[in-house]
């Protein structure tokens, strides 16, 4: 078994900021699948949220093999890994909550889970990070 | 959920601003990869293009599954985005310096790619749609 890699500070810097992450994930017939998500750094994994029943979900739980892109002009960082996905309904509405007041002004977070995400089965990921590149 | 084998007019509108696309390929052991890539559209919205110089990875992915993803996102909304899976029909060198070129007017507002590497040899990938999503445009 090979160590897992580390991210450098400039990189937890980097992913400090509130980007917004490209996701890949496979489909049923092996072809790649792009969606754009809000993302937490969480310790050394990354927390993201989703919709149950999404196309992503959907994948995520046949192969839960990911990649994840952030660019910001012309720097970009690639992240691949493998999720791990709860269903736990008091965790994945406050993930969600968490990820709302981290995009948007607390009143446009708060309504946004009051009209939206609260009426929604919702499912959180860990992505544990097992490669890193950045350009 | 309906999706459609061409970019709406809209869409190509939203290609040919000088936005950043994403591609992703699929790994030899099937995994996702995905980077960030200039971008170029048909004005009918009929083929994608990009611009890659040869034996990178995604070249090799490629090689062995020509099934992709590409995903635009205006960088100052991202609700307004375009998302789409297809074929690459081909990989061409031919004109492809001639296009790197192009693309860097588009997105640097240069007429020459400024980061040529001697060795380096361009490809064009045309990519035909077949599932795109549109949000926003």
């Amino acid at each position: 078994m090979t160590s897992r890699p580390t991210l450098t500070e400039a990189q937890r810097a980097f992913l400090a900021e509130p980007r917004f992450a490209v996701l890949a994930t496979i489909n049923a017939d092996g072809s790649p699948q792009l969606t754009t998500m809000w993302y937490e750094l969480q310790g050394d994994e990354i927390m993201m949220n989703t919709k149950a029943g999404r196309l992503k979900d959907r994948n995520m739980r046949r192969d839960a093999r990911v990649a994840l892109c952030f660019e910001d002009g012309y720097n970009y960082l690639t992240i691949a890994g493998t999720v791990r996905l709860i269903e736990d309904q008091a965790v994945a509405q406050a993930d969600i909550k968490r990820l709302a007041l981290r995009y948007h002004p607390r009143e446009k977070a708060e309504q946004l889970a009051r009209d939206q995400f609260e009426r929604e089965r919702r499912v959180s990921l860990r992505l544990t990070i097992e490669r890193i590149s950045e350009h | 959920m309906a999706t459609s084998d061409r970019l709406s007019p809209a869409a190509v509108k939203l290609l040919q601003e000088p936005q950043i696309a994403h591609v992703a390929t699929v790994m030899a052991d099937g995994s996702p990869q995905v980077t960030p890539v200039w971008v170029d559209v048909e004005d009918d919205g009929s083929v994608v293009m990009i611009n890659t110089p040869e034996g990178n990875l995604k070249t090799n992915n490629v090689a062995q599954n020509p099934e992709i993803a590409i995903s635009v996102v205006d960088k100052n909304n991202a609700y307004r985005l375009v998302t789409l899976r297809g074929t690459v029909i081909e990989r061409t060198t031919d004109g492809a310096d001639a296009h790197i070129d192009k693309l860097a007017q588009k997105y640097l507002g240069q007429p020459k790619y400024p980061w040529h590497r001697p060795g380096s040899t361009r490809t064009i990938w045309r990519i035909k749609p077949h599932h795109v999503i549109e949000r926003g445009v």
